[in-house]
């Protein structure tokens, strides 16, 4: 079974590879850090493991980053993860953008065939009923057998398109008219990893040196306030950044407090990026981000 | 006398109110690049070319500059519309620019027609330095389209919904 597998690749990998941990679920599904081979015996992969973890092995990984004090890079010890398909695209788009390097990370890929929403009574997500990336596409071993995967589907999204211009803004007002703000979708995205985000002004590093006046400067494009219009605005400026980048892993949409399906925005980005530009979010080894990039021939047919 | 007086006030109050239908004069936010259109509309008002006055041009050294976030900041606080015009594509003084840009502002138009915005309030234009006569073009189609959407209170009607709670 996948388990028995996952547990004694975990083993091997931390006694051969010195690894600092493994970052996976226990069997009730909640994320588990196995830094010794007893704690792997904890790992496992069931359908109530539904944290993307690659959030946590960024954090891992980079706090341990830094100079020592003679001014040598400190050693990095590679973090071992188990990534299941969605996940596994998350991170291949942090390997693809340096953030990590394939070296620092050791990945046991799970193929996954959809996990359940506790909230929800125990009903698969409305991410994996139809999932087009159940298989693992970066990883060290595999801990079992692929699965077949299913065509992506943009129904949903069609059919807000299809909404008159006042439908959809009506739709989206009685959305985010719910929104608290709590910024879980953004600090659980496991592509937003900046330290300081233009979207929280909560998040702006305060070092001794910051003067008062500085503080209350600083950029202020999303207010902190609370109501619909800034809720909108806040959703809508998070999309820009995840364009291109959004592999659609649905962790904002499942980390949501007050359970607004958000992934109806970022499907539209996504199906739009690739109608557009003819770009898929970490489809290869090695891609070049969307925004980085430019073309001559890119449609001109909306400017005057 | 006095009923003529009130007569001729309500007629007045009719009329101003008729006119402040018809005549919606949108304030439409331009950002213009420093090397090509910001040329562009000195050029235009050097040759005494007319153009609507509803734009409030605000010069940036490149059109790579404009972040989505500049758009929807505007859009927010209650301009009509928002123009973005730069060089042509091939022409930009920082060689490609403008070409970042016209990728990732054609995104975010497309998700402001998602969330339910018009697509005519965000408009972008390529404009050099030697074409006055485009740029007074390109702002008169510009505000034309705005006018026809009549004012941006989306952004209003929520914040008033909400301070009245």
């Amino acid at each position: 079974m996948s388990d028995e597998k996952i547990r004694e690749e975990a083993k091997k990998a931390l006694r051969e590879r010195g690894l600092k941990c493994v970052i996976g679920w226990s069997a009730d599904g909640t994320p588990f850090f196995a830094e010794t081979e007893e704690d792997a015996d904890k790992l496992s992969f069931n359908e109530h493991c539904a944290n993307n973890l690659v959030t946590y092995l960024t954090q891992e990984v980079r706090s341990q980053r830094g100079k020592t004090r003679d001014g040598k890079d400190k050693i990095v010890k590679p973090v071992g993860i188990v990534v299941r398909g969605c996940d596994s695209k998350a991170l291949r788009l942090l390997l693809n953008e340096n953030i990590l390097s394939r070296s620092e990370v050791f990945i046991i890929g799970v193929p996954c065939t959809g996990v359940v929403d506790k909230r929800a009574g125990d009903v698969l997500y409305r991410k994996c009923v139809k999932c087009a990336m159940r298989n693992p596409v970066v990883y060290d071993v595999l801990a079992s057998d692929q699965v077949p995967e299913d065509e992506k589907d943009y129904s949903e999204v069609e059919a807000i398109e299809n909404m008159s211009p006042e439908e959809r803004w009506t739709f989206w007002e009685e959305i985010f008219a719910d929104c608290i703000r709590c910024h879980a979708c953004k600090r659980s995205c496991p592509v937003c990893y900046c330290d300081e985000c233009l979207l929280d002004p909560t998040d702006v590093a305060i070092r001794p040196d910051t003067t008062a006046d500085e503080k209350a400067h600083r950029p202020r494009w999303v207010e902190r306030s609370v109501n619909v219009r800034e809720n909108l605005v806040y959703h809508l400026a998070r999309m820009p950044h995840l364009a291109g980048r959004c592999v659609d892993c649905g962790e904002c949409e499942r980390v949501c407090p007050q359970r607004l399906p958000l992934r109806l925005l970022t499907a539209k980005l996504e199906k739009d990026v690739k109608k557009i530009f003819n770009y898929e979010a970490a489809c290869e080894d090695g891609q070049k981000p969307l925004i980085a990039m430019s073309k001559m021939e890119d449609e001109n047919e909306f400017i005057m | 006398m006095s009923g003529s007086q009130a007569a001729g006030s309500t007629e007045q109050g009719a009329a101003s109110a008729e006119a402040a239908e018809k005549e919606f004069e949108p304030k439409i936010v331009a950002f213009l690049c420093n090397w090509c259109s910001y040329a562009g509309a000195d050029l235009a008002g050097v040759s005494r070319l007319q153009y609507p006055p509803n734009i409030r041009i605000i010069r940036v050294m490149c059109s790579g500059r404009i972040s989505p976030m500049l758009v929807l900041r505007a859009l927010k606080d209650g301009a009509d519309g928002v123009l973005v015009s730069g060089c042509h594509p091939g022409d930009c003084h920082y060689l490609k620019g403008n070409l970042y840009t016209r990728r990732n502002l054609q995104l975010l138009r497309s998700m402001l027609e998602y969330y339910g915005i018009e697509a005519d309030r965000f408009q972008m234009s390529w404009v050099s330095a030697s074409e006055g006569g485009k740029f007074a073009d390109v702002v008169k189609t510009a505000v034309e389209k705005v006018r026809k959407l009549g004012p941006n209170n989306k952004f209003k009607v929520i914040d008033s919904a909400d301070g009245g709670e």
